[in-house]
Protein backbone atom coordinates (compact mmCIF):
# COMPACT_ATOMS: atom_id res chain seq x y z
CA UNK A 1 0.00 0.00 0.00
CA UNK A 2 2.84 2.37 0.89
CA UNK A 3 4.43 1.88 -2.54
CA UNK A 4 1.13 2.58 -4.24
CA UNK A 5 0.59 5.80 -2.27
CA UNK A 6 4.08 6.96 -3.21
CA UNK A 7 3.46 6.20 -6.86
CA UNK A 8 0.17 8.12 -6.83
CA UNK A 9 1.98 11.10 -5.27
CA UNK A 10 4.52 10.80 -8.07
CA UNK A 11 1.74 10.72 -10.66
CA UNK A 12 0.17 13.85 -9.14
CA UNK A 13 3.49 15.71 -9.38
CA UNK A 14 4.01 14.59 -12.95
CA UNK A 15 0.48 15.63 -13.86
CA UNK A 16 0.94 19.10 -12.34
CA UNK A 17 4.25 19.41 -14.19
CA UNK A 18 2.61 18.23 -17.40
CA UNK A 19 5.03 15.32 -17.72
CA UNK A 20 2.74 12.44 -16.79
CA UNK A 21 3.44 9.41 -18.94
CA UNK A 22 1.57 6.20 -19.64
CA UNK A 23 4.43 4.32 -17.95
CA UNK A 24 3.76 6.19 -14.68
CA UNK A 25 0.14 4.97 -14.69
CA UNK A 26 1.15 1.46 -15.77
CA UNK A 27 3.62 1.30 -12.89
CA UNK A 28 0.85 2.17 -10.41
CA UNK A 29 -1.38 -0.52 -11.89
CA UNK A 30 1.44 -3.07 -11.52
CA UNK A 31 2.02 -2.13 -7.87
CA UNK A 32 -1.70 -2.57 -7.13
CA UNK A 33 -1.73 -5.91 -8.91
CA UNK A 34 1.29 -7.18 -6.96
CA UNK A 35 -0.26 -6.08 -3.67
CA UNK A 36 -3.49 -7.94 -4.33
CA UNK A 37 -1.50 -11.06 -5.24
CA UNK A 38 0.31 -10.94 -1.90
CA UNK A 39 -2.81 -10.82 0.22
CA UNK A 40 -3.85 -14.13 1.74
CA UNK A 41 -6.95 -15.18 3.60
CA UNK A 42 -6.28 -16.37 7.15
CA UNK A 43 -8.77 -18.51 9.01
CA UNK A 44 -9.51 -18.65 12.71
CA UNK A 45 -11.77 -21.29 14.26
CA UNK A 46 -13.10 -20.48 17.70
CA UNK A 47 -15.19 -22.99 19.62
CA UNK A 48 -17.43 -21.22 22.08
CA UNK A 49 -19.67 -22.36 24.90
CA UNK A 50 -22.75 -20.81 23.29
CA UNK A 51 -23.93 -19.09 20.14
CA UNK A 52 -23.40 -15.66 21.76
CA UNK A 53 -20.71 -13.95 19.66
CA UNK A 54 -19.13 -12.60 22.85
CA UNK A 55 -18.98 -15.94 24.63
CA UNK A 56 -15.82 -17.52 25.98
CA UNK A 57 -13.70 -19.90 23.97
CA UNK A 58 -12.90 -23.57 24.70
CA UNK A 59 -11.14 -24.39 21.45
CA UNK A 60 -8.98 -22.51 18.97
CA UNK A 61 -7.09 -23.14 15.76
CA UNK A 62 -5.54 -20.70 13.32
CA UNK A 63 -4.59 -21.22 9.71
CA UNK A 64 -2.31 -18.28 8.89
CA UNK A 65 1.19 -18.13 7.44
CA UNK A 66 3.83 -18.16 10.15
CA UNK A 67 1.41 -18.84 12.99
CA UNK A 68 1.20 -22.08 14.96
CA UNK A 69 -2.10 -23.70 14.04
CA UNK A 70 -2.78 -24.63 17.67
CA UNK A 71 -3.44 -20.95 18.36
CA UNK A 72 -1.30 -20.59 21.47
CA UNK A 73 0.83 -17.61 22.48
CA UNK A 74 4.37 -17.75 23.91
CA UNK A 75 3.02 -18.62 27.37
CA UNK A 76 0.92 -21.47 26.07
CA UNK A 77 -2.38 -19.59 26.47
CA UNK A 78 -5.08 -19.25 23.83
CA UNK A 79 -4.35 -16.25 21.58
CA UNK A 80 -8.00 -15.25 21.98
CA UNK A 81 -10.00 -16.07 25.08
CA UNK A 82 -13.26 -14.82 23.63
CA UNK A 83 -14.70 -14.11 20.23
CA UNK A 84 -14.75 -10.42 21.12
CA UNK A 85 -10.95 -10.53 21.59
CA UNK A 86 -10.61 -11.82 18.05
CA UNK A 87 -12.99 -9.23 16.61
CA UNK A 88 -11.01 -6.50 18.37
CA UNK A 89 -7.87 -7.85 16.67
CA UNK A 90 -9.28 -7.39 13.19
CA UNK A 91 -10.91 -10.75 12.54
CA UNK A 92 -14.43 -10.87 11.13
CA UNK A 93 -16.94 -13.66 11.48
CA UNK A 94 -17.70 -15.43 8.22
CA UNK A 95 -19.68 -18.35 9.62
CA UNK A 96 -21.86 -18.67 12.68
CA UNK A 97 -22.45 -21.96 14.52
CA UNK A 98 -24.51 -24.50 12.60
CA UNK A 99 -27.22 -25.08 15.19
CA UNK A 100 -29.48 -26.95 12.81
CA UNK A 101 -27.08 -29.91 13.01
CA UNK A 102 -28.13 -30.58 16.62
CA UNK A 103 -31.02 -32.69 15.44
CA UNK A 104 -31.63 -34.64 18.65
CA UNK A 105 -31.71 -32.17 21.50
CA UNK A 106 -30.85 -34.81 24.12
CA UNK A 107 -27.58 -35.72 22.39
CA UNK A 108 -24.25 -33.92 22.59
CA UNK A 109 -22.61 -32.75 19.40
CA UNK A 110 -19.13 -31.60 18.51
CA UNK A 111 -16.93 -29.15 20.38
CA UNK A 112 -19.39 -26.48 21.41
CA UNK A 113 -20.38 -23.74 18.97
CA UNK A 114 -17.98 -23.08 16.12
CA UNK A 115 -17.38 -19.58 14.79
CA UNK A 116 -15.24 -19.26 11.68
CA UNK A 117 -13.43 -15.92 11.26
CA UNK A 118 -11.17 -14.49 8.58
CA UNK A 119 -8.71 -11.71 8.01
CA UNK A 120 -6.62 -10.82 4.99
CA UNK A 121 -2.87 -10.24 5.23
CA UNK B 1 5.26 -73.73 20.43
CA UNK B 2 1.77 -73.29 21.84
CA UNK B 3 -0.66 -71.00 20.13
CA UNK B 4 -0.77 -67.50 21.67
CA UNK B 5 -3.93 -67.03 23.78
CA UNK B 6 -5.60 -64.56 21.44
CA UNK B 7 -9.16 -63.89 22.56
CA UNK B 8 -8.92 -66.25 25.55
CA UNK B 9 -11.37 -65.66 28.37
CA UNK B 10 -9.70 -64.47 31.54
CA UNK B 11 -10.71 -63.57 35.05
CA UNK B 12 -9.12 -61.97 38.08
CA UNK B 13 -10.11 -59.91 41.09
CA UNK B 14 -11.71 -56.51 40.40
CA UNK B 15 -9.80 -53.54 41.77
CA UNK B 16 -12.01 -50.52 41.12
CA UNK B 17 -14.46 -48.95 43.55
CA UNK B 18 -17.84 -47.40 42.81
CA UNK B 19 -16.32 -43.93 42.73
CA UNK B 20 -13.54 -45.02 40.38
CA UNK B 21 -16.08 -46.59 38.04
CA UNK B 22 -18.11 -43.37 38.08
CA UNK B 23 -14.97 -41.34 37.36
CA UNK B 24 -14.24 -43.61 34.42
CA UNK B 25 -17.76 -42.96 33.11
CA UNK B 26 -17.28 -39.18 33.57
CA UNK B 27 -13.85 -38.94 31.98
CA UNK B 28 -13.70 -41.87 29.58
CA UNK B 29 -10.28 -42.98 30.73
CA UNK B 30 -8.22 -44.38 33.61
CA UNK B 31 -4.47 -43.90 33.78
CA UNK B 32 -2.30 -46.33 35.73
CA UNK B 33 1.20 -44.81 35.86
CA UNK B 34 4.21 -47.14 35.89
CA UNK B 35 2.34 -50.32 36.80
CA UNK B 36 4.42 -52.65 34.62
CA UNK B 37 7.79 -53.60 36.18
CA UNK B 38 10.85 -52.08 34.53
CA UNK B 39 12.37 -55.48 33.74
CA UNK B 40 9.26 -56.32 31.70
CA UNK B 41 9.23 -52.95 29.96
CA UNK B 42 12.78 -53.66 28.81
CA UNK B 43 11.79 -57.10 27.52
CA UNK B 44 8.95 -55.50 25.57
CA UNK B 45 11.26 -52.88 24.02
CA UNK B 46 13.75 -55.61 23.15
CA UNK B 47 10.94 -57.50 21.42
CA UNK B 48 9.74 -54.43 19.53
CA UNK B 49 13.26 -53.56 18.41
CA UNK B 50 14.63 -56.98 17.49
CA UNK B 51 11.81 -59.51 17.09
CA UNK B 52 8.90 -57.61 15.58
CA UNK B 53 9.26 -53.94 14.73
CA UNK B 54 6.09 -53.88 12.66
CA UNK B 55 3.02 -51.80 13.39
CA UNK B 56 1.20 -54.96 14.48
CA UNK B 57 3.44 -57.11 16.68
CA UNK B 58 0.46 -59.23 17.72
CA UNK B 59 2.44 -62.45 18.39
CA UNK B 60 3.87 -60.75 21.49
CA UNK B 61 0.68 -62.00 23.15
CA UNK B 62 2.35 -65.43 23.17
CA UNK B 63 5.27 -64.18 25.29
CA UNK B 64 4.74 -65.01 28.95
CA UNK B 65 6.27 -61.72 30.14
CA UNK B 66 3.74 -59.82 28.06
CA UNK B 67 0.76 -61.97 28.95
CA UNK B 68 1.45 -62.13 32.68
CA UNK B 69 2.85 -58.68 33.38
CA UNK B 70 1.19 -56.46 30.77
CA UNK B 71 -2.10 -57.94 29.56
CA UNK B 72 -2.81 -59.55 32.93
CA UNK B 73 -0.95 -56.98 34.98
CA UNK B 74 -2.60 -57.04 38.37
CA UNK B 75 -3.72 -53.40 38.40
CA UNK B 76 -4.58 -53.13 34.73
CA UNK B 77 -6.40 -56.47 34.47
CA UNK B 78 -8.15 -55.70 37.76
CA UNK B 79 -9.47 -52.50 36.22
CA UNK B 80 -10.46 -54.34 33.02
CA UNK B 81 -12.26 -56.97 35.13
CA UNK B 82 -14.05 -54.20 37.05
CA UNK B 83 -15.30 -52.54 33.87
CA UNK B 84 -15.95 -55.57 31.65
CA UNK B 85 -16.97 -58.19 34.18
CA UNK B 86 -15.89 -61.80 34.52
CA UNK B 87 -14.36 -63.72 31.62
CA UNK B 88 -13.27 -60.73 29.57
CA UNK B 89 -11.29 -61.70 26.49
CA UNK B 90 -7.66 -61.01 25.72
CA UNK B 91 -6.80 -58.86 22.68
CA UNK B 92 -6.84 -60.29 19.16
CA UNK B 93 -4.63 -57.58 17.76
CA UNK B 94 -1.74 -55.60 19.24
CA UNK B 95 -0.92 -52.38 17.40
CA UNK B 96 2.25 -50.42 17.92
CA UNK B 97 2.00 -46.72 17.19
CA UNK B 98 5.70 -46.21 16.57
CA UNK B 99 5.80 -42.46 16.48
CA UNK B 100 8.92 -41.00 14.87
CA UNK B 101 11.12 -38.73 17.03
CA UNK B 102 11.18 -35.82 16.67
CA UNK B 103 7.83 -35.12 15.04
CA UNK B 104 6.99 -31.53 14.24
CA UNK B 105 3.25 -31.45 13.75
CA UNK B 106 0.63 -32.77 16.13
CA UNK B 107 -1.68 -35.42 14.76
CA UNK B 108 -5.22 -34.39 13.84
CA UNK B 109 -7.79 -34.80 16.58
CA UNK B 110 -9.86 -37.91 15.96
CA UNK B 111 -11.93 -40.68 17.39
CA UNK B 112 -10.87 -44.12 16.24
CA UNK B 113 -12.65 -45.81 13.34
CA UNK B 114 -15.72 -47.85 14.20
CA UNK B 115 -16.75 -45.69 17.16
CA UNK B 116 -20.39 -45.77 18.16
CA UNK B 117 -21.93 -43.58 20.83
CA UNK B 118 -23.63 -45.71 23.43
CA UNK B 119 -23.95 -46.13 27.17
CA UNK B 120 -22.88 -49.76 26.74
CA UNK B 121 -19.24 -50.55 27.51
CA UNK B 122 -18.66 -53.73 25.52
CA UNK B 123 -14.92 -53.29 25.13
CA UNK B 124 -11.98 -51.19 26.23
CA UNK B 125 -9.24 -49.59 24.22
CA UNK B 126 -5.98 -49.78 26.14
CA UNK B 127 -2.67 -47.96 25.65
CA UNK B 128 0.67 -49.06 27.09
CA UNK B 129 3.97 -47.14 27.11
CA UNK B 130 6.89 -49.55 27.49
CA UNK B 131 9.30 -46.60 27.73
CA UNK B 132 8.93 -43.27 29.45
CA UNK B 133 7.01 -40.83 27.26
CA UNK B 134 7.86 -37.24 28.15
CA UNK B 135 5.93 -34.17 27.01
CA UNK B 136 8.65 -33.65 24.39
CA UNK B 137 8.16 -37.13 22.90
CA UNK B 138 4.62 -36.50 21.65
CA UNK B 139 2.41 -38.24 24.17
CA UNK B 140 -1.18 -38.95 23.26
CA UNK B 141 -3.50 -36.21 24.48
CA UNK B 142 -7.08 -37.02 25.50
CA UNK B 143 -10.17 -34.88 25.87
CA UNK B 144 -11.99 -36.15 29.00
CA UNK B 145 -15.74 -36.46 28.50
CA UNK B 146 -15.48 -36.47 24.72
CA UNK B 147 -16.73 -40.06 24.52
CA UNK B 148 -20.17 -38.45 24.83
CA UNK B 149 -19.54 -35.77 22.18
CA UNK B 150 -20.78 -36.94 18.82
CA UNK B 151 -18.57 -36.14 15.88
CA UNK B 152 -16.83 -37.66 12.91
CA UNK B 153 -13.06 -37.88 12.72
CA UNK B 154 -12.80 -36.02 9.37
CA UNK B 155 -14.81 -33.19 10.93
CA UNK B 156 -12.29 -32.80 13.77
CA UNK B 157 -9.23 -32.37 11.57
CA UNK B 158 -9.20 -28.57 11.80
CA UNK B 159 -9.33 -28.50 15.61
CA UNK B 160 -6.29 -27.22 17.47
CA UNK B 161 -5.98 -26.41 21.15
CA UNK B 162 -8.86 -27.48 23.37
CA UNK B 163 -9.43 -26.54 27.01
CA UNK B 164 -9.34 -29.37 29.54
CA UNK B 165 -7.25 -31.83 27.58
CA UNK B 166 -5.08 -34.32 29.47
CA UNK B 167 -1.59 -35.37 28.45
CA UNK B 168 -0.65 -39.01 28.90
CA UNK B 169 3.04 -38.19 29.36
CA UNK B 170 4.05 -40.84 31.85
CA UNK B 171 6.80 -43.11 33.12
CA UNK B 172 7.62 -46.42 31.48
CA UNK B 173 5.10 -49.12 32.23
CA UNK B 174 2.04 -46.85 32.18
CA UNK B 175 -1.24 -48.37 31.07
CA UNK B 176 -4.26 -46.27 30.11
CA UNK B 177 -7.76 -47.68 29.76
CA UNK B 178 -10.14 -45.70 27.55
CA UNK B 179 -13.62 -45.69 26.16
CA UNK B 180 -12.95 -46.41 22.50
CA UNK B 181 -14.58 -43.25 21.13
CA UNK B 182 -12.66 -40.75 23.27
CA UNK B 183 -11.17 -37.88 21.23
CA UNK B 184 -7.39 -38.01 21.11
CA UNK B 185 -4.30 -37.16 19.11
CA UNK B 186 -0.56 -37.49 19.30
CA UNK B 187 0.97 -34.17 20.32
CA UNK B 188 4.02 -32.71 18.62
CA UNK B 189 7.37 -34.21 19.60
CA UNK B 190 10.19 -31.63 19.63
CA UNK B 191 12.60 -34.09 21.24
CA UNK B 192 14.69 -36.80 19.64
CA UNK B 193 14.85 -40.32 21.12
CA UNK B 194 15.56 -40.43 24.83
CA UNK B 195 15.29 -44.13 25.51
CA UNK B 196 16.62 -47.23 23.85
CA UNK B 197 14.13 -47.07 21.01
CA UNK B 198 14.35 -44.55 18.20
CA UNK B 199 10.57 -44.26 18.41
CA UNK B 200 7.85 -43.42 20.83
CA UNK B 201 6.36 -46.90 21.16
CA UNK B 202 2.73 -46.98 22.16
CA UNK B 203 1.01 -50.35 22.19
CA UNK B 204 -2.73 -50.31 21.70
CA UNK B 205 -5.17 -53.19 22.11
CA UNK B 206 -8.74 -54.08 23.03
CA UNK B 207 -10.35 -56.31 25.64
CA UNK B 208 -13.94 -57.44 25.16
CA UNK B 209 -16.80 -58.24 27.51
CA UNK B 210 -18.46 -61.65 27.56
CA UNK B 211 -20.60 -61.32 30.72
CA UNK B 212 -23.71 -59.19 31.20
CA UNK B 213 -22.92 -56.01 33.15
CA UNK B 214 -23.43 -56.01 36.91
CA UNK B 215 -22.14 -54.09 39.90
CA UNK B 216 -19.58 -56.69 40.89
CA UNK B 217 -16.55 -54.47 41.38
CA UNK B 218 -15.50 -53.24 44.85
CA UNK B 219 -18.83 -52.01 46.20
CA UNK B 220 -18.92 -49.24 48.75
CA UNK B 221 -21.93 -49.88 50.96
CA UNK B 222 -21.86 -46.36 52.40
CA UNK B 223 -21.81 -44.51 49.10
CA UNK B 224 -24.69 -42.10 48.45
CA UNK B 225 -25.35 -41.95 44.70
CA UNK B 226 -27.56 -38.91 45.25
CA UNK B 227 -24.73 -36.55 46.08
CA UNK B 228 -22.15 -37.50 43.48
CA UNK B 229 -21.13 -35.15 40.69
CA UNK B 230 -21.42 -37.03 37.40
CA UNK B 231 -20.38 -34.09 35.20
CA UNK B 232 -17.48 -34.77 32.83
CA UNK B 233 -14.51 -32.56 33.79
CA UNK B 234 -14.05 -31.20 30.25
CA UNK B 235 -15.73 -31.10 26.89
CA UNK B 236 -18.72 -28.96 26.03
CA UNK B 237 -22.21 -29.95 27.10
CA UNK B 238 -25.51 -28.24 27.55
CA UNK B 239 -26.14 -27.95 31.30
CA UNK B 240 -26.50 -31.42 32.90
CA UNK B 241 -26.33 -33.36 29.62
CA UNK B 242 -22.80 -34.63 30.25
CA UNK B 243 -23.73 -35.82 33.73
CA UNK B 244 -26.83 -37.50 32.37
CA UNK B 245 -24.77 -39.38 29.79
CA UNK B 246 -22.22 -40.48 32.43
CA UNK B 247 -24.96 -41.61 34.82
CA UNK B 248 -26.62 -43.60 32.09
CA UNK B 249 -23.32 -45.35 31.35
CA UNK B 250 -22.92 -46.10 35.08
CA UNK B 251 -26.40 -47.63 35.29
CA UNK B 252 -25.61 -49.73 32.23
CA UNK B 253 -22.44 -50.98 33.92
CA UNK B 254 -24.47 -51.79 37.04
CA UNK B 255 -26.86 -53.80 34.86
CA UNK B 256 -29.78 -51.56 35.87
CA UNK B 257 -30.18 -49.29 32.87
CA UNK B 258 -33.82 -50.37 32.63
CA UNK B 259 -34.38 -48.73 36.04
CA UNK B 260 -33.01 -45.44 34.76
CA UNK B 261 -35.94 -43.32 33.66
CA UNK B 262 -34.92 -40.00 32.28
CA UNK B 263 -38.00 -37.94 33.03
CA UNK B 264 -36.38 -34.59 32.34
CA UNK B 265 -35.76 -31.52 34.48
CA UNK B 266 -34.00 -32.16 37.77
CA UNK B 267 -34.14 -35.92 37.42
CA UNK B 268 -31.10 -37.82 38.85
CA UNK B 269 -28.18 -37.18 38.62
CA UNK B 270 -28.56 -33.42 38.11
CA UNK B 271 -29.51 -32.41 41.68
CA UNK B 272 -26.62 -33.61 43.89
CA UNK B 273 -27.41 -30.98 46.52
CA UNK B 274 -30.38 -32.94 47.92
CA UNK B 275 -30.30 -32.96 51.72
CA UNK B 276 -30.90 -35.19 54.70
CA UNK B 277 -30.41 -38.48 52.86
CA UNK B 278 -33.24 -37.86 50.41
CA UNK B 279 -33.20 -39.65 47.08
CA UNK B 280 -33.21 -37.61 43.91
CA UNK B 281 -36.20 -37.99 41.64
CA UNK B 282 -35.58 -40.81 39.20
CA UNK B 283 -32.65 -42.43 41.03
CA UNK B 284 -32.66 -46.12 40.06
CA UNK B 285 -34.02 -48.22 42.94
CA UNK B 286 -30.89 -50.35 43.12
CA UNK B 287 -28.84 -47.22 43.86
CA UNK B 288 -31.30 -45.64 46.28
CA UNK B 289 -30.42 -44.51 49.75
CA UNK B 290 -32.61 -46.75 51.89
CA UNK B 291 -32.11 -44.53 54.94
CA UNK B 292 -34.65 -42.17 53.41
CA UNK B 293 -37.83 -41.94 55.48
CA UNK B 294 -40.99 -42.74 53.56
Amino acid sequence: MKKLVEQIKHIEKQYVAGTLSFEDIEHARQIAQDASNEVRQSLLYLHATSTNPYSSVVGISIYEDGVDSDGLDERGSFRYSSIKDALDDGWRIIKFPETSLAVYEQDNYGLGYEFVLERWR
Amino acid sequence: MTKPPYGSRMDCAPTMTDLEIINFCRTGYLMLPGVVPEVVNKQVIEYLEHVDSSHEPTPIVGESFFLDEVLMNQEAAGAVRSLLGRNFTLPLIISNHRGPLPYEKPQDWHRDGGTIYTSALEYLQVFYYPEECTEEMGPTVLLPGSHFMRNKAPMMAHLGSIKGTVSTAAPAGTIILTVYGIWHRRSRAPSGPQGKSLYRNLLKYNYWRTSPPQRDWLKDDDIDFNTINFNPPAGVFEQFQGAIAAARMFTWLCGIESQYKKRGGQNWPVAPSVRDGMNQEGLPKALANHKQQD
